[in-house]
């Protein structure tokens, strides 16, 4: 399960302008580096950023 | 005042200074320098001979898996070629400061809304096309200013097919390359 199919799980409501690099709030960011998908922005202005322990247990 | 130099048969090349010449000193380099490497000023006086700066061409060995919407950077193990040694690590830091030509291109094995982005210094800084949904190959041209010492460039690749994407691994279509094209 990737990082955004995590937030999505998690938060239903968002939509693909949610991410959009072009006005969307928050932005997924990988730098092949081995430490995989996180948030570089959150900027939703009613949701707030996931924990890593929501992001964990939406996995579950 | 000229310093007329004779040809041993004949002519002569004369150095001369301009009518209201200041106060000034060029020092030249130590050596005849390569074919086709040209003059350049320190600003101080001192001449070194140039040999037209950094200029890479990389591309990646290995397929890079591209989430959903998430920037990633993509990985470039192989080298065509790197004038300066100045790639290293899917990074190129330029040892000259100028303004870089950058050109980029990616290619996706599956539809997606395909960009590639040059990231400067860790930051997204120009897009390449994206031309919505369906696109295979998208490429980018930019110009940036680098420093010469810290500034680097890397290359990241976004889509938004609402799937992963896989970005081809051949050179033809997936590379990353940098070439000075006018000094600081």
């Amino acid at each position: 399960m990737t990082l955004y199919e995590q937030i999505t799980a998690l938060y239903p409501e968002l939509t693909s302008d949610d991410f959009s690099p072009f006005g969307g709030t928050i932005a997924l960011q990988n730098d092949s580096d081995g430490r995989g998908d996180y948030i570089r922005e959150w900027n939703h202005p009613t949701l707030p950023e996931p924990t890593p322990k929501q992001l964990a247990e939406v996995t579950q | 005042m000229t310093l007329r130099l004779n040809g041993s048969t004949s002519g002569y090349v004369e150095i001369d200074a301009p009518a209201a010449a200041g106060s000034n000193t060029l020092i030249l380099p130590d050596g005849n320098g390569t074919a086709n490497h040209s003059l350049v000023n320190d600003g101080s006086g001192n001449l070194s001979w140039f040999n037209g700066g950094p200029a890479f061409s990389a591309y990646p060995d290995v397929a890079t898996n591209v989430a959903n919407v998430t920037f990633t950077k993509i990985n470039l193990q192989v080298e065509d070629y790197d004038t300066g040694n100045c790639f290293a690590s899917s990074r190129f830091t330029p040892n000259v400061a100028g303004y870089y030509l950058f050109t980029m291109a990616v290619q996706a094995t599956a539809l997606a809304q395909l960009a590639p982005i040059l990231y400067i210094n860790g930051a997204m800084r120009y897009w390449g096309n994206s031309m919505g949904s369906n696109t295979f190959d998208s490429n980018g041209v930019a110009i940036a200013y680098m420093n010469g010492t810290t500034d680097y460039a890397e290359m990241y690749a976004y889509q938004a097919s609402g799937g992963s994407a896989f970005i081809n691994d051949q050179r033809y279509r997936t590379f990353f390359q940098g070439i000075l094209i006018r000094p600081a």
